[in-house]
């Protein structure tokens, strides 16, 4: 056997595929991101189907447990008491007049310097304090808590997680499961953009049902649109903001609301109960 | 506001990995230029993966010459890798890596052998080992490619 | 294109060597067959679609090292070797290596 080293010629390496880096990333993130949407909106479908049939009963047996959670970060303890004490007794007072609740509701109270307000799965209502101290009447109050009853009667905060959940699978996914599913930053971000895809109509038929709770109680809904003002006040509602945020515009829910008092024949005449 | 820390918190991957992309690129191109100029000058040097030496070869001398090289994979490949594997497939983006590496790895066999006057390489045998991070059992640290022969001097 | 893993070809002689020639390759599997595997790892026994994978990638492998030997001109790889290793969650790279000769 004789040796003569040869070598191949260099115009051609067998050993590497010739496909440019950013064709194959752009060709397979395109190709899984239209993939991915397309299981996102088959599983948010999912979870419309399984809001409607997920009985409240059972709902309230799983996610019980998160009531007695709350006050482990709750702020109640910078609360005067007695203001406290008049909120949780304001939601019992108007859970009484939706006889067919399906839960018993508990207040909670979250750290937080925006007037703000949550359902949460299993039946807590949670505020922050915020938005209890600059509450300047007991019927401002009862609108915002009543909208929250409003969110729980249609089961948006179990679409809300539904999507959420959804929403964080997908991510992870997407990021080439270099993102856990369960990382904090994930869940946070997705809950933020979960919030946006509610249904603009879904808030303002929370927004209905809170005037309807609120008549109920008081007889008329004087004081309850002294919320609206305020944030319109506070933030001066603009387009971009109202596109951005959760909530519709101020100035639409606003016109929405009166629309609705009027056609139901609710008055806005009578005083508004003072807070402690 | 939120829509800022949104942007931001994507944003951040994204710049991630054009910065990586560019800079491997640059890395690779370099090396790649490298090794084939390495190879050219070494092409006349003999690297056999046989035992038995080749006619007129008379060895007076044997030695066992072993040679490594331990590579890192840059993020841009990372993430290229981890798309592959929910879709399937050869994954492209580490091709030119473990190719760079291997010849490297042969090459400083041969250069280890012609500095010291040997005259050509046998028995030739490539491994392949790749180390995980501590914290992570499936992170890639590197992978570490080792070449061994034995060098021999003819008379 | 003659392979063999011994130092010959049984029955002909070699005339001229040369050099090493590689053939690598990278696979990686899709999350399909990850989830399969997952299930199998429970009850046992032999994971098929594993082993037509790395089957796959071996003789991906084994092609590309027989195109280079092609292009110096030999008509057989002699002492034909295999090595494997993980590169990352589910690939494997695989890499063969032999010297090219020519035989008669």
């Amino acid at each position: 056997m004789r040796f003569s080293p040869r070598a191949p010629p260099d115009d051609q390496n067998v050993n590497v595929t010739p496909v440019h880096p950013l064709r194959e990333f752009a060709v397979l993130w395109l190709g899984l991101s239209g993939v991915a949407l397309a299981i996102f909106l088959l599983l948010t479908l999912g979870v419309e189907l399984a809001v409607s049939r997920i009985p409240p009963a059972l709902e309230a047996k799983v996610f019980g447990g998160i009531l007695s959670e709350v006050p482990k970060f709750s702020a109640e303890a910078e609360l005067d008491p007695q203001r406290l004490e008049r909120a949780r007794e304001l939601l019992d007072r108007l859970a009484g007049h939706w006889p067919e609740a399906p839960y018993r509701f508990r207040l909670g109270v979250i750290p937080g310097d925006e007037p703000n307000a949550m359902a949460v799965p299993g039946g807590a209502v949670l505020v922050t304090a915020a938005l209890l101290e600059g509450a300047e009447t007991e019927n401002e109050l009862a609108f915002v808590l009543g909208h929250e009853l409003g969110h729980f009667r249609n089961r948006d905060h179990l679409r809300r997680m539904g999507r959420g959940f959804v929403l964080a699978l997908m991510l992870s996914v997407l990021s080439g499961g270099l993102v856990e599913p369960s990382a904090p930053a994930l869940l946070q971000l997705v809950d933020q953009l979960a919030g946006r895809t509610l249904d603009r109509s879904q808030e303002l038929e929370a927004d209905r049902f809170g005037l309807t709770l609120v008549a109920a109680e008081y007889g008329h809904v004087a004081g309850s649109r002294r919320f609206f003002e305020k944030l319109e006040e506070t933030r001066g509602s603009s387009r971009v903001e109202a596109w951005l945020s959760t909530h519709p515009a101020t100035a639409s829910r606003l016109e929405e609301l009166e629309r609705f008092a009027g056609e139901q024949g609710l008055s806005a005449i009578g005083e508004p109960a003072p807070l402690p | 506001m939120e829509a800022f820390v949104i942007l931001f918190q994507l944003g951040v991957p994204v710049a991630l990995l054009a910065f990586t992309y560019v800079i491997g690129s640059s890395i690779e191109k370099r090396h790649y230029a490298d090794v084939l100029a390495r190879e050219k000058a070494t092409a006349r040097f003999p690297v056999l993966n046989l035992k038995r030496l080749p006619e007129g070869w008379d060895a007076s001398d044997g030695e066992l010459v072993v040679a490594n090289v331990v590579i890192s994979v840059d993020y841009f490949k990372r993430f290229l890798a981890g798309l592959r594997g929910l879709v399937g497939g050869r994954v492209t983006s580490y091709e030119p890596l473990i190719d760079r590496a291997r010849r490297e790895a042969v090459l400083r066999a041969k250069e280890y052998a012609i500095a010291r006057g040997f005259d050509g390489l046998v028995n030739l045998r490539l491994e392949t080992t790749s180390l995980a991070k501590a914290n992570s059992r499936q992170d890639l640290a590197g992978l570490e490619i080792l070449a061994y022969a034995t060098a021999v001097k003819l008379r | 294109m003659i392979l063999s893993n011994i130092e010959g070809v049984p029955g002909k002689r070699v005339i001229e060597a040369y050099g090493v020639v590689t053939g690598s390759t990278v696979r990686a599997k899709h999350i399909g067959r990850d989830f399969m595997a997952g299930l199998k790892n429970i009850v046992g026994g032999e994971l098929k679609g594993y082993t037509e994978l790395l089957g796959e990638a071996r003789q991906e492998a084994v092609d590309r090292m027989v195109s280079e030997a092609q292009r110096l001109g030999a008509n057989a790889v002699i002492n034909v070797r295999f090595g494997t290793s993980s590169v990352a969650q589910g690939a494997a790279e695989l890499f063969a290596y032999g010297t090219a000769v020519r035989v008669e």
